[in-house]
């Protein structure tokens, strides 16, 4: 190209430019504020499953309590609880203190 | 002609436009305020974090208070078109009636009204997809206690703000609350706000945790003994407190009967007090202990030491004092201790003078705050010196002066670990999960009331008491030596003065005596029939006591043969497989086959389970013993989802 069609040129290649950087700038913008949406809603499940870990937590406190144990160990396992003094296990090859 | 009026013309738009374009440029330019204001209003939001509030756990991090996320709906009646309609259409779902919904919206002056709180959300959720204009929902928090009635007294419980009431909840309210925190943002023209930094809203504020010293297993057993003991002796009610004897910590506090603490405002406000930290009465016998060590420190009587106890009647200034139960000759110090022998404590509370004696319990902790960390905490009342003769005479076997039941623990804790008096912790710890910060809160020690030779003494003398010939027989634990000391106190009323027949039956005490662990305190009010502390309060220690070492893993002291089990090696193996079981097995393959519930009648459970195992028969177990019947019955068709319930019965 010759120096004096680029110099025709010139002035169409910096509109051009000009116009780009516009849209550029624009669609950048938009993206930020796109991206701002994803994360308020990214956020909004984070809290509501938060809510939901201190529910199931809760819920699990309370399957936990030791009346509720009890009642299933006494009624559905059958078990009974240890007489006081009971030895539950013992291990060890030495025999303890005679008495 | 024309020409003017198309000038005039001109010149009026071009006027018009001229001024247009002069106010844009204004507008668009030159500052306004209250343009600006305005303009913020409606791009700006304000968005309010609450902080959640705190837990409080226990020393093994089980939840014993925890919040959940609640909505809560509201009105506002300006808003709403047609009332009647909206209390009709909103009473279906919340279960009240229509009136009462309308009564609360009918003033249209009211913007603000609520309906329901702490509902759950998807319950709310599908209340606002009815889209009634005027009825909203805004996000709570909810305070929970899953253990119902565990530790009642000593948490408390929040009111409907979720400010503490009571307890712990009240004592640390502040710290856990924690801050809420207030954001300002961008929003769009739907109102969503425009974030730039997502962590705003998942680094919700949250107040401090609290961790107690409490053990939930422990105080649960603790509760369920007292409460036991109240049935069986037809009492007015019970306490308790464990501590544990190398630090004072607090391991389990109750006081019975209990209540729910999610139903708190529905119950008698008289069962919120901790009755340990607040209730001061006579301790009766136990406060001996105290008496006698002091003396001992002071070198004025040893464990052989004789006092001749007057055979059961001794009289001091105008009054008689009598011995309990039997009357005495001479007794050793020891012995005064183990047959908890009135006239003997007094006779060595007037050779030590009634000044030795009030500094002695003053050391002990009696007559002022031990500062533990809960609220309303009791002095209880030791009185200012002179005291006449027979005064002195009735406090050595704790009469003439009030205690708490956590001033006696401590003092016994004292004896226990060696001579060192300290305030019983029940906070270990605040933690902050957000930030990570931690407050610990140290064992802390009030003074030295005992040289660890004198305590060591009191500990073999108080062992004593749990001998044959003790009065606390009935508090030993096998296998762990247990020291302690049984007292029945006169119940003093306020403004009657001894209520004649009612008692209270105490026993302090810690084991294992030779290093000991636990301190524990119970005490009966009021038990009916059987009052004496060696008859009602050590049972009732024995079987907190063995629980607490059993769940400590404690190794026992005390060996006997019974104790020790065989090695595995030397047990036999399991049984093989009889034939009479084999064929039983069949029977249920060919029963389920056949899609018929077998019969399983006579059966223990682990039969059952055994001859059940491989097929898709479910069986739900009720009651224990041997199986007594089943739904459906034997030979009866079988569910479609083979589910079979079995009640076992004893025979």
């Amino acid at each position: 190209m010759s120096r004096q069609q680029i110099n025709q040129i010139k002035p169409l290649v910096s509109v051009i430019v000009i116009i780009v950087a516009l849209f550029t700038t624009v669609f950048f913008q938009m993206e930020v504020r796109r991206m701002g949406y994803v994360v308020l809603r990214q956020t909004v499940q984070y809290k509501n499953l938060q809510d939901e870990y201190q529910l199931k937590s809760m819920r699990l406190a309370r399957i936990l309590r030791p009346d509720h144990l009890q009642s299933l160990a006494v009624n559905r396992l059958t078990m009974d609880e240890p007489q006081a003094g009971q030895i539950i296990h013992m291990s060890g090859d030495t025999v303890a203190l005679r008495q | 002609m024309a020409k003017p009026r198309i000038f005039f013309l001109f010149f009026s738009l071009l006027l018009a436009w001229g001024l247009v374009i002069l106010r844009a440029a204004q507008l668009q330019i030159l500052p306004d305020s209250r343009l600006a204001q305005l303009a913020r209003r409606q791009y700006r939001t304000q968005i309010d974090l609450p902080a959640r509030r705190g837990i409080i756990v226990d020393r093994n991090g089980k939840e014993l208070a925890v919040t959940v996320p609640s909505y809560s709906l509201y009105a506002d009646p300006k808003e709403i078109r047609s009332p009647r309609r909206f209390a009709w259409l909103l009473a279906r779902h919340l279960g009240y009636s229509a009136k009462t919904i309308f009564e609360k919206i009918h003033d249209r002056d009211r913007r603000f009204v609520w309906l329901a709180r702490h509902l759950r959300k998807d319950f709310v959720s599908s209340l606002t997809r009815l889209h009634l204009r005027g009825l909203g929902s805004v996000e709570e928090s909810y305070r929970v206690y899953p253990d119902n009635g565990l530790l009642s007294q000593v948490l408390g419980f929040v009111g409907e703000d979720g400010s503490g009431l009571s307890g712990l909840e009240l004592q640390y309210d502040h710290m856990l609350k924690g801050q809420g925190r207030k954001f300002i943002l961008e929003r769009d023209a739907r109102g969503r706000p425009l974030l730039g930094d997502g962590k705003i809203f998942t680094d919700a504020p949250a107040g401090f945790d609290v961790h107690l010293t409490v053990d939930a297993e422990l105080q649960f057993k603790l509760e369920q003994e007292l409460m036991a003991a109240v049935r069986m002796h037809d009492a007015d009610g019970a306490m308790g407190i464990v501590l544990d004897a190398r630090n004072s910590d607090i391991l389990a506090i109750a006081t019975v009967p209990t209540f729910d603490l999610n139903r708190a405002s529905q119950v008698t406000p008289g069962l919120w007090r901790d009755r340990v930290i607040t209730d001061a009465f006579e301790p009766g016998s136990t406060i001996k202990s105290l008496v006698i060590a002091k003396a001992l420190e002071a070198g004025i009587t040893r464990p052989n030491s004789r006092y001749f106890c007057d055979n059961g009647r001794m009289k001091v200034d105008d009054r008689i004092i009598h011995e309990a139960d039997h009357p005495f000759g001479w007794l050793t110090t020891s012995e005064i201790l183990m047959k908890s022998s009135n006239i003997g404590a007094a006779k060595i509370a007037f050779s030590m003078g009634q000044d030795r004696v009030r500094q002695a319990l003053q050391d002990f902790g009696v007559g002022s705050r031990l500062g533990v960390d809960l609220p309303g905490e009791s002095p209880g009342i030791l009185q200012r010196l002179p005291w006449r003769k027979h005064l002195l005479a009735n406090i050595a076997f704790g009469q003439g002066v009030t205690t708490t039941p956590l001033q006696v623990a401590a003092a016994y804790a004292a004896i226990a670990n060696g001579g060192i008096l300290r305030s019983p912790r029940i906070v270990s710890e605040l933690v902050n999960e957000e930030t990570g910060e931690t407050k610990t809160f140290e064992t802390r020690d009030i003074r030295r009331v005992l040289t660890p030779d004198v305590a060591s003494t009191m500990r073999l003398m108080l062992t004593m008491v749990t001998s044959k010939q003790g009065t606390g027989y009935d508090a030993r634990v096998p296998g762990y030596p247990v020291a302690g000391k049984t007292g029945t106190a006169q119940k003093d009323v306020p403004g009657k003065g001894y209520v004649k027949g009612e008692y209270i039956s105490s026993f302090a005490g810690f084991l294992p005596a030779n290093d000991p662990r636990f301190v524990i305190y119970v005490a009966v009010d009021n038990p009916r029939h059987e009052y004496y502390g060696a008859q009602v309060a050590a049972p009732l220690f024995a079987r907190v006591a063995s629980f607490a070492v059993q769940r400590a893993a404690l190794p026992p002291v005390l060996l006997t043969d019974n104790s020790i089990l065989k090695r595995p090696k030397d047990l036999p193996g399991p049984p093989e497989q009889s034939i009479e079981r084999i064929r039983a097995m069949t029977k249920v393959l060919d029963a389920e086959q056949q899609n018929r519930t077998p019969d399983f009648t006579g059966l223990t459970l682990r039969d059952l389970l055994n001859d059940v195992r491989g097929t898709p028969i479910h069986v739900l177990i009720h009651g224990h013993g041997t199986v007594s019947m089943t739904y459906p019955a034997a030979g009866a068709e079988l569910p479609k989802d083979k589910r079979v319930y079995v009640y076992l019965e004893e025979k």
